[in-house]
């Protein structure tokens, strides 16, 4: 990564978007002061955090390892890091509803249940800034989105960095938007200000759809239309529907973060 | 920060069987090297009797710190684990330096070091081979050299296994048989030397310490942070 500046001066819920390799880890972990930048800082409330054990004391990480000794149990394993850096176990069972994992060891748990009781460990007690890298990869949508709901109480009053290579969850959740391209930062906006490509939606339906959408095309045995997001493919299905035809199949036809990747917002 | 007492406790649990072997390995030498004092000797075939206790008294140095050394070897595999499995990423991102995880994986190396040695001190005071003072002086040597090859081998190790690159732990050993091999010629020269060997002992130890020390000064330069991720 090279001449990345940022600055975030409310609280907000800041995502991180690139492709894999972009550099979202590297730069997570210098935020977090893991790694040393190899010139220029990453200050908190004007300080050094490479240099500030406090500050980091104040940073909640979650890498993409789950971090909890495998030999115990959850609760023991948030005890360890609670006996550590302070804060309750219980607390953060609790703030992710981890009950029934609670006594089950961390060997045994599967990958989601995993990332679900590493992302507890934030939980122990208060920070200012939470880093949290790619936290829904392994994640059932219901997990998912229990994370995500837990992440937006906190961003009212907090600062929460948030990294994806998921378009569609960075606008479902994020309010800054910040796009790595090429080690650099390629765009840092609200998310409104995002220009993203076209997003196209196959849709393998019993009649032909021109008629419905007369700017849509065939391709092979998809009919393939153009919509700005995720909420105008509803209302797509909607029109179809309500026209008497049956829909097979709607499949994502291009993922937009690539040509993202080859314009400039 | 203080992790050593986490380290040390789950070291035990998940090692015990590094602890067993070790006490009985500290307690087995021990007691059969006192009683070689006592009761060892050797009848030439000009029919002289020659006393070997004395040279063997001091081959409990050597033995009782490479028990003192086995016994840690679960801290240098949770070590590798740690790494790996991102704890210690995380401990550095709240708060913790590099030093502070070395320390507290040194310390609990030393404690547990100390559970082997101390059957080593107990039996060497209780059998009073060659007077208090011989007594006192084994014991002391074996601690002192074992600790200082612990702490050695807990430098070498960390720095061994955060060199390579891929995340096994592969290196991680190497420490431990260097320690191994430090060793040796206390043994060696004992033969060579019969009781004199007591000044290479107390050398040996004395070097061993001022490298430990030496390296943990260092540590810094050492051991970079990003070495210690997965």
């Amino acid at each position: 990564m090279h001449s990345v500046s940022v600055k975030v001066k409310e609280p907000a819920i800041y995502v991180i978007l690139g492709p894999n390799g972009a550099g979202k880890t590297t730069m997570f972990r210098t935020i977090a002061g893991v790694l040393k930048p190899s010139r220029g800082n990453v200050t908190l409330e004007g300080k050094d955090l490479y240099q500030s054990s406090e500050l980091r004391h104040q940073i909640g990480y979650l890498s993409h390892y789950s971090a909890l000794p495998e030999e115990m149990t959850v609760t023991k394993a948030l005890g360890f890091y609670g006996g550590i850096e302070g804060g309750s176990a219980q607390a953060a069972i609790d703030s992710l509803g981890l009950r029934e994992l609670a006594s089950k060891k961390v060997s045994d748990l599967s990958q989601g249940q995993k990332k679900r009781a590493s992302i507890a460990k934030l939980f122990l007690r208060e920070r200012k800034l939470y880093l949290l890298d790619e936290p829904t990869s392994n994640l059932d949508p219901v997990a998912a989105k229990e994370v995500r709901d837990k992440l937006l109480e906190i961003a009212r009053d907090r600062f929460v960095l948030y990294s994806s290579h998921n378009l569609y969850e960075a606008q479902e959740i994020g309010d800054y938007i910040i796009l790595i391209k090429n080690g650099t930062i390629g765009f840092f906006g609200g998310k409104s200000e995002l220009k993203a490509g076209g997003y196209k939606v196959g849709i393998r339906a019993s009649a032909d759809l021109t008629t419905l959408f007369p700017a849509g095309s065939k391709e092979r045995e998809y009919f393939v239309i153009s919509v700005k997001g995720p909420d105008e493919v509803g209302e797509a299905v909607k029109k179809i529907v309500k026209s008497g035809i049956s829909i097979y199949e709607v499949k994502e036809m291009g993922n937009p973060l690539e040509d993202l990747f080859t314009v400039t917002p | 920060m203080d992790i050593s007492r986490q380290v040390f406790s789950r070291s035990v649990r998940m090692g015990i069987s590094y602890v067993i072997i070790s006490v009985i390995m500290g307690t087995i030498v021990t007691s059969g090297l006192n009683a070689a004092v006592k009761f060892g000797n050797l009848t030439s075939t000009n029919g002289s009797t020659v006393n070997i206790g004395n040279a063997l008294g001091f081959l409990i140095v050597p033995m009782g710190a490479l028990a003192g050394l086995v016994i840690t070897t679960p801290v240098y595999l949770l070590f590798v684990a740690d790494k790996n499995a991102g704890v210690l990423e995380y401990l550095l991102a709240v708060g913790m330096n590099q030093r502070d995880l070395f320390l507290g994986y040194l310390k609990a190396s030393l404690m547990l070091s100390l559970l082997a040695l101390a059957p080593v001190v107990a039996l060497n005071l209780a059998f009073m081979n060659g007077g208090l003072s011989q007594s006192l002086l084994v014991a002391g040597l074996a601690v002192g050299t074992g600790l200082a090859d612990v702490a050695l081998v807990t430098v070498l190790m960390t720095a061994f296994s955060s060199m390579q690159r891929k995340p096994t732990g592969m290196n991680s050993p190497v420490g431990i048989t260097i320690g191994v091999f430090l060793l040796m010629p206390e043994v060696f020269l004992l033969v060579l030397l019969g009781p004199a060997a007591v000044w290479v002992d107390g050398a040996v130890a004395g070097v061993l310490i001022l490298v430990a020390l030496g390296l943990i000064f260092s540590l810094d330069r050492l051991i970079q942070r990003e070495k210690l991720l997965p």
